[in-house]
């Protein structure tokens, strides 16, 4: 199935982010007849632009990933701007991250400017940087407008 | 204040009750435990905000448990524990964190010491980062 994915886009607002329709994201799209994910293994590394529909991340990535889950397991290591559904950071994450739900594990550790919705963070997590709750303050719009 | 056989001490402890409100400066040599609201300078070992509870100010404690809300700056030495009914915004430094899902966070979040191996980069470079990768 061919995807289009060179018009795809991090929302720049607050009501772009909210409108942003998940069902419609070309991978998920095509994920409805077969699972399909993506795995960055440990010996690979990655710069650009990733969308896909779930990954999981052993290796490094630097840029922008566009996802509707991803994992940064204990080996990964991200830099850039995520934009997904669900962020689980396991390893490393030096981003601007735009998600619903953030769950740092493990020895994870995360850095960045992170606007979310649902936060939890286990035993030895690590986080550092300027957190907003989404759809909720002016301060938390005013985060996502000084990305 | 004596205490009962067999009960803990409450000695060196604040108890700021629901409906009570307090405002100042105060330094507790034990654990603070706000029900009500506490607007001021507190220095306290352990802060345990409860469900109604409210706290603003400079707050630097060694330990915090929160199930209510704190607002503008607040110190853990050592380790931060947010419930799933907390609510802590503003400016927070912390040697360890731990949040449970339904906690909310925001505000400018740093720790005050880092784990062997774990990244330095500033806020700028991350910004730097995400400038590039557009």
């Amino acid at each position: 199935m061919k995807c289009e994915f060179s018009s795809l886009r991090v929302p720049e607002n607050e009501e772009e982010v909210d409108a942003f329709d998940w069902k419609s994201f070309p991978p998920a799209i095509a994920n409805r007849k077969s699972n399909f994910f993506l795995i960055v293994d440990a010996a690979s590394g990655l710069s650009g632009k990733l969308v896909t529909w779930t990954t999981f991340i052993h290796g490094q990535v630097e840029g922008l990933i566009i996802a509707e889950h991803v994992t940064v397991e204990e080996s990964g290591i991200v830099k850039g701007v995520i934009f997904c559904r669900t962020l689980t950071v396991l390893g490393r994450v030096d981003a601007d991250v735009i998600c619903d739900t953030l769950h740092v594990r493990g020895q994870g550790v995360l850095t960045g400017v992170v606007k979310h919705k649902q936060v939890k963070i286990e035993g030895d997590g690590l986080v550092t940087g300027k957190f907003a709750r989404r759809g909720r303050s002016p301060a938390g719009r005013a985060v996502l407008a000084g990305r | 204040m004596i205490d009962k056989p067999g009960e803990k001490s409450s000695e060196g402890t604040l108890f700021i009750g629901a409906g009570v409100e307090l405002k100042g400066d105060v330094e507790v040599p034990a654990a603070a435990q706000v029900d009500g609201k506490f607007e001021g300078t507190l220095k306290a070992k352990t802060l345990i905000v409860g469900q109604g509870g409210h706290v603003s100010g400079q707050i630097s404690v060694e330990t915090a448990e929160i199930r209510g809300m704190v607002e503008d700056h607040l110190t853990v030495k050592n380790r931060l524990v947010l419930r799933s009914s907390g609510s802590i915004a503003g400016t927070i430094s912390y040697s360890k964190i731990m949040v449970e899902e339904g906690g909310s966070i925001s505000g400018s979040i740093e720790m005050m010491s880092r784990a062997a191996g774990a990244p330095v980069e500033t806020e700028a470079k991350v910004l730097q980062l995400h400038q590039g990768a557009e």
